[in-house]
């Protein structure tokens, strides 16, 4: 099974100063998870609701390409160098 | 000639096997070692065309002329974009609603493109990202800079 990144590594360099830190990406999910929870039973009725006019499993279609897309960020990179500033983001 | 070959040979010198024998002997060995040969060529471009069909990343990276390397302010980019992502993002386009669709034909055929976006399917999508692997952008700049697209 694919997993949603976990952590977040940014890394922002100015002319005179810079500074990097990881971001728990897990944390955020966790909450997201709670809401997704708590939300499950009236989101099970409204697809219910729209399934016989085709818009209930596009909701679901939508929530896994969703969830599908969020696992494929791990592994991303953007390293952008200024003139005076670099940025670095890694999605691990 | 291999050790087997050899050993076939000295028997068969010192009469120990006949020239049948020898000859049959000789066969198997030859058998045996083309089809080692061919299954080895078949994993490796297995292999081969794993890796270029699965290639994991797109890379794209910007870099500046071989005369503003050196300093420090030279201005860099490198971005890795996971394939799978790309690949997600193409079921995505899935879920556009047909009306959506019908505005995009129409407003190609306002500029003259005679396309039909629905005649896109996921499989000929996948088809391009697969050919993505043996894609390989290299572009220069009139100042220099170097512009490369490539998967890995």
């Amino acid at each position: 099974m694919n997993w949603p990144p976990m952590w977040a590594y940014v890394k922002i360099k100015g002319k005179h100063h810079g500074f990097r830190f990881w971001i728990p990406l897990f944390l955020g999910f966790l909450i997201m998870l709670a809401f997704f929870i708590a939300f499950l039973p009236l989101t099970l009725l409204i697809i219910l609701i729209l399934w016989p006019t085709g818009w209930g499993r596009w909701m679901v279609m939508a929530i896994k390409t969703g969830y599908v897309m969020l696992c494929s960020i791990r592994g991303m990179k953007v390293d952008v160098q200024g003139r005076h500033e670099t940025i670095y983001v890694s999605i691990v | 000639m291999s050790d087997n070959k050899k050993k076939i040979l000295d028997m068969l010198a010192k009469g120990k096997i006949s020239a049948d024998e020898a000859y049959r002997l000789l066969n198997t060995i030859d058998t045996k070692e083309s089809g080692r040969e061919e299954t080895r060529r078949d994993s490796s471009a297995s292999r081969e065309s794993d890796g270029k069909l699965k290639g994991k990343y797109l890379h794209v990276t910007i870099t500046p002329s071989e005369e503003r390397q050196a300093s420090e302010h030279a201005e860099r980019v490198n971005v890795r974009v996971p394939m799978s992502l790309m690949r997600a993002g193409i079921k995505f386009t899935s879920l556009i609603p047909p009306e959506a669709l019908d505005k995009a034909n129409k407003a190609m055929e306002e500029k003259g493109i005679n396309f039909d976006v629905r005649n896109i399917k996921p499989e000929d999508l996948e088809s391009l990202i697969e050919a993505l692997g043996d894609t390989e952008i290299d572009i220069e700049g009139s100042h220099g800079e170097k512009v490369k697209v490539f998967v890995e």
